[in-house]
């Protein structure tokens, strides 16, 4: 936990905002950390997009029906 | 930031429940929370007081309207349902005022709530509101998992919030290893430990989702933010929190303790991601509704009843406030939950409103402004109202017993059980003892009183309603009551053990286990052997009970409380050196302290330790009554004046300290109409009475008095403990309570609409709630001197005297301290009886004195007991 992470709006990666550390694009990893979910919804968004590429379409996410 | 916001103050408010500046300065020196650290360095910071009882649905609106419970209404954990067939978690439902948002809104200010306690449903303000039932997940991920009804506001946003959540089973190692990194090890078919912190993480991120999203896409000119993470941690973790605590196995202490540091890390986090999406133009309050302590403070075991986690709880939360023409690497004292609301409202250019509990915190601007007032933002009509109806259909089956069950896996409440019948009386009894507790602390006794007198009949053995009913019998003088109540309970007691019933988890198994009276009552009993005037056999329970473990060093302070009782300022000192050394940011350790201090003499100490107090607690009115005498006694009165205005801004009815402030605006100030003003007040003040008050110096004619004024026909309070003799053969009409007026004046009460002696010393200590009319005799000091050497000699302790010019001196010295005393108090009514008068003419006397009585006596009857053969120590000779 601590590597400051940006989250800038932008075009790239498929419409998700781009995530930065000291600049530089971050691989957002599938399982996730604290400081993506500290990021807010941006952070937590690419997470799940991260998650959902590396799994398929059958990654788990909340029904919230 | 768009060019509105660059010309308006914008204001982002974050709650961290439990926060406590202990725990995080250390974290803070290891730079471990650099965000907070930034703001700490370019802003101002506090301790925040909290209020009692220290629950968090009630102290957040406080925050949020500036007022205490009993004026907001949120007054608990839970409440009936709106069918009143059941319980559920506290909904704003119940708040009767406004909170900081629904002010801003009627201004025309858009405002932003997330997760706020409690603020379901979500209100239709001029902005997002997403209610504190938005995040919790009740149920498996793979299950579905439907956004509340009135979760959100604007409704049309339900379902991008809904995806914002994050569900426990999200979860993966990389979130639960930075707080347990050996969480393999965890037996997860034993404890719970992994479940609880990734329901606690996973409920920080749907908030911190909710706000960002909200951050990054709406205008604003508020913004509030709640996190109870930090509480949740502290309750489930602390424990484990290095260094190990003896009673800490050794195995959990190394799984377990790094996720109280953890999870201010994460917070921290969090924190850095809002003041970025903030911006360097807003100010940014970060604050806390109570603490958590670390250390040695916190209790080993809490005692079985609902809410005991609060015992855990720290008096002082924290307080961080960084922005535009906000002071810079300053600390502020003082400062307290009720303050919150007044402050924003004044850094928006806003008036605060006079019937709001707390102050405007000026000392956070770098250019302070005036303060600007009005009655009341209540009356204002508002743009948009509360849409309570829907929260009718908020019914526990449909919310799912899980939200109620967390409650209760926290100990804040007791599991309502399977019959929801029995859970509504049991909600509403819990929540009027907490109201009762709001009364207590915000100085209302009459309505604590009322409570606790109802709740203690209702449930006799819930010692906490009888412990806290002699309490605030006590605070108010009713000695006799606090007794009663108190061996009422030692008693039930007693004999529940005796019975073999259980009872607060002890087993009462009649098998001959000896009784063991538990520490609570030892320490009531106590208080009320104090409030007797029995301080030795106090300090002899309290010496003994300083050997129980759990009490300790705690007690130094009950023993200095009943030293300063006896007087034994020196020794009580003492103790509150011992006291202070184990918790030095006792507000009543230092008011205690600074209180021996001032009657040892020792004034520059004594100015340290009460500003101390008042710095920790300025919701302390005694204390601010003791640093006003101090300064008084320094000779700075204007400091003096100060204080005792901040005294009555803080406890109207203390009257006595209104007496002071109009003597030195008199004597030393030059202010004589508001002096006269004062006065009026007190006057005003006195609801009570009238009673009837006749004094005089000893054997100046009062117990003749008392004697005509019964004939009259009007009641006399008098015990009859003290026989007639040959001094006094018809007897004196005395009360034995009367002589301990200075310890226990609430024995007043009784004597309302009555006739009662109280000799001319004593009538200073007559309590200032009633209105007095006292029948003063007079009689020549000469006569009254002979007439005392000629009782002594009576009573056989000693040959007759010459008169003594020091006792004259001190005699006439009395008279006019009584005459000054008089005239200070316009609440007191008086009529002087010359004694030679009513020997030599009674009918006529008796008529005056009945007149001034409101003309209802038998004066025939009054003047036929006076018998002018007692006329006695005559000057002229001729008795």
């Amino acid at each position: 936990m601590g590597r400051e992470r940006q989250a800038k709006k932008g075009e790239a990666n498929g419409g998700m905002p781009q995530i930065t550390v000291e600049g530089k694009p971050y691989e957002v990893p599938a399982d996730g950390s604290l400081s993506l979910l500290a990021l807010g919804h941006v952070g937590l968004m690419a997470w799940r997009e991260a998650r959902r590429r590396k799994a398929g379409p059958r990654t788990h996410t909340p029904r919230s029906r | 930031m768009t060019q509105r916001a660059a010309k308006r103050r914008r204001i982002l408010l974050i709650g961290w429940d439990s926060a406590d500046w202990k725990t995080i300065h250390p974290l803070m020196d290891q730079g471990l929370m650099p965000n907070l650290q930034r703001m700490v360095e370019g802003g101002t910071i506090g301790r925040l007081a909290t209020l009692v009882p220290p629950l968090s649905p009630m102290l957040w609106t406080s925050v949020a309207t500036g007022k205490r419970p009993y004026k907001h209404g949120i007054i608990g954990f839970t409440e009936p349902t709106a069918d009143g067939g059941s319980v559920r978690p506290v909904t704003n439902v119940h708040r009767r005022v406004k909170a900081i948002w629904n002010m801003l809104d009627q201004r025309g200010l858009r405002s932003h709530v997330v997760g706020w306690w409690p603020s379901h449903p979500a209100e239709p303000i001029n902005g997002v509101m997403v209610s504190n039932f938005f995040q919790r997940a009740h149920q498996p991920g793979h299950l579905p998992w439907p956004l509340p009804e009135g979760a959100v506001h604007p409704p049309g946003l339900r379902d991008e919030f809904a995806k914002l959540r994050v569900h426990p089973d999200e979860l993966t190692a990389a979130h639960i290893a930075p707080f347990v990194p050996d969480f393999t090890k965890v037996d997860q078919t034993k404890v719970p430990t992994l479940a609880t912190l990734s329901r606690i993480i996973a409920d920080c991120a749907g908030i911190q989702a909710a706000a960002t999203f909200i951050l990054d896409r709406e205008e604003w000119d508020f913004m509030a933010v709640y996190f109870d993470g930090l509480d949740h941690f502290n309750h489930g973790f602390m424990k484990y929190h290095p260094p190990r605590r003896p009673f800490i196995p050794e195995s959990d202490f190394q799984l377990y303790k790094g996720v109280v540091t953890a999870a201010h890390r994460f917070h921290d986090l969090m924190l850095g991601r809002l003041l970025e999406l903030a911006g360097e133009e807003a100010t940014v309050m970060l604050i806390s509704d109570h603490g958590f302590h670390p250390d040695r403070l916190r209790p080993e075991r809490l005692p079985r009843e609902p809410a005991a986690p609060m015992f855990e709880h720290g008096p002082y939360g924290i307080l961080c406030v960084k922005g535009p023409g906000i002071r810079k690497d300053h600390l502020v004292h003082g400062a307290g939950l009720l303050d919150i609301t007044p402050t924003l409202l004044h850094l928006f250019g806003l008036p605060a409103g006079r019937d709001m509990d707390g102050k405007v915190l000026q000392d956070i601007q770098e250019e302070p402004r005036p303060i600007e007032l009005i009655d009341t933002w209540e009356e204002e009509a508002t743009k948009r109202e509360l849409q309570p109806s829907h929260a009718g259909g908020l019914h526990m089956a449909a919310m799912g017993p899980e939200w109620l069950a967390q409650l209760v896996d926290l100990g804040y409440i007791d599991d309502p059980g399977g019959d929801p019948s029995q859970a509504v009386p049991k909600t509403i009894r819990e929540n009027r003892y907490y109201l009762a507790l709001a009364y207590l602390d915000g100085g209302k006794i009459p309505e604590a009183v009322a409570e606790l007198e109802a709740l203690h009949g209702e449930a006799p053995g819930q010692l906490r309603y009888g412990t806290s009913l002699a309490r605030a019998y006590l605070r108010t003088g009713r000695t006799q009551e606090a007794r009663r109540v108190v061996d009422e309970m030692r008693e039930a007691d007693r004999l529940r053990h005796e019975g073999g019933r259980q009872e607060n988890g002890r087993d009462g198994n009649g098998s001959g286990t000896p009784y063991s009276e538990p520490a609570r009552l030892r320490l009531l009993q106590a208080r009320v052997l104090q409030a007797d005037g029995a301080g030795e056999q106090a300090l002899a329970i309290l010496k003994k009970l300083e050997k129980d473990p759990l009490l300790g060093t705690r007690l130094q302070f009950r023993i200095a409380e009943v030293l300063i009782g006896m007087g034994r300022w020196r020794q009580a000192v003492q103790a509150l050196e011992r006291f202070l050394a184990f918790d030095a940011d006792s507000a009543k350790g230092h008011h205690a302290m600074g209180v021996c201090l001032l009657k040892t003499g020792d004034l520059r100490g004594a100015l340290q330790h009460l500003h101390e107090a008042v710095g920790l607690n300025f919701n302390m009115s005694m204390a601010h009554y003791h640093l006003a005498e101090t300064y008084n006694l320094l000779g700075d009165y204007a400091a003096a004046a100060e204080a005792y205005a901040v005294c009555l801004h803080l406890s109207p009815g203390l009257n006595r300290a209104r007496q002071r402030l109009a003597a030195l605006y008199k004597e030393h100030l030059d202010r004589p109409d508001e002096a006269q003003a004062l006065l009026r007040q007190v006057a005003d003040r006195c609801q009570g009475g009238p009673v009837t008050v006749v004094s005089g110096l000893p054997r100046s004619g009062t117990s003749v008095m008392m004697q005509a004024l019964q004939a009259g026909g009007m009641e006399v309070f008098a015990d009859g403990a003290r026989p007639g003799d040959e001094s006094n053969p018809k007897g004196y009409f005395e009360h034995k309570a009367i002589k301990a007026l200075m310890h226990d004046p609430g024995i007043i009460a009784q004597a309302q609409g009555k006739a009662v002696k109280v000799v001319a010393p004593l009538l200073p200590y007559l309590p200032p709630l009633y209105r007095y009319r006292v029948i003063m005799m007079v009689r020549d000091i000469r006569e009254v001197l002979r007439s005392q050497n000629e009782m002594i000699e009576r009573g056989g302790k000693g040959v007759k005297r010459a008169f003594r010019t020091g006792l004259r001196d001190a005699l006439d010295a009395q008279v006019e301290r009584t005459d000054r005393w008089i005239g200070r108090n316009p609440h007191v009514q008086v009529l002087k009886v010359d004694f030679k008068d009513l020997m030599n003419d009674p009918e006529r006397e008796a008529r005056r004195v009945s007149s001034f009585v409101g003309g209802q006596l038998d004066v025939t009857a009054m003047a036929e007991v006076v018998d002018p053969q007692l006329y006695r120590s005559r000057l002229d000779g001729t008795d």
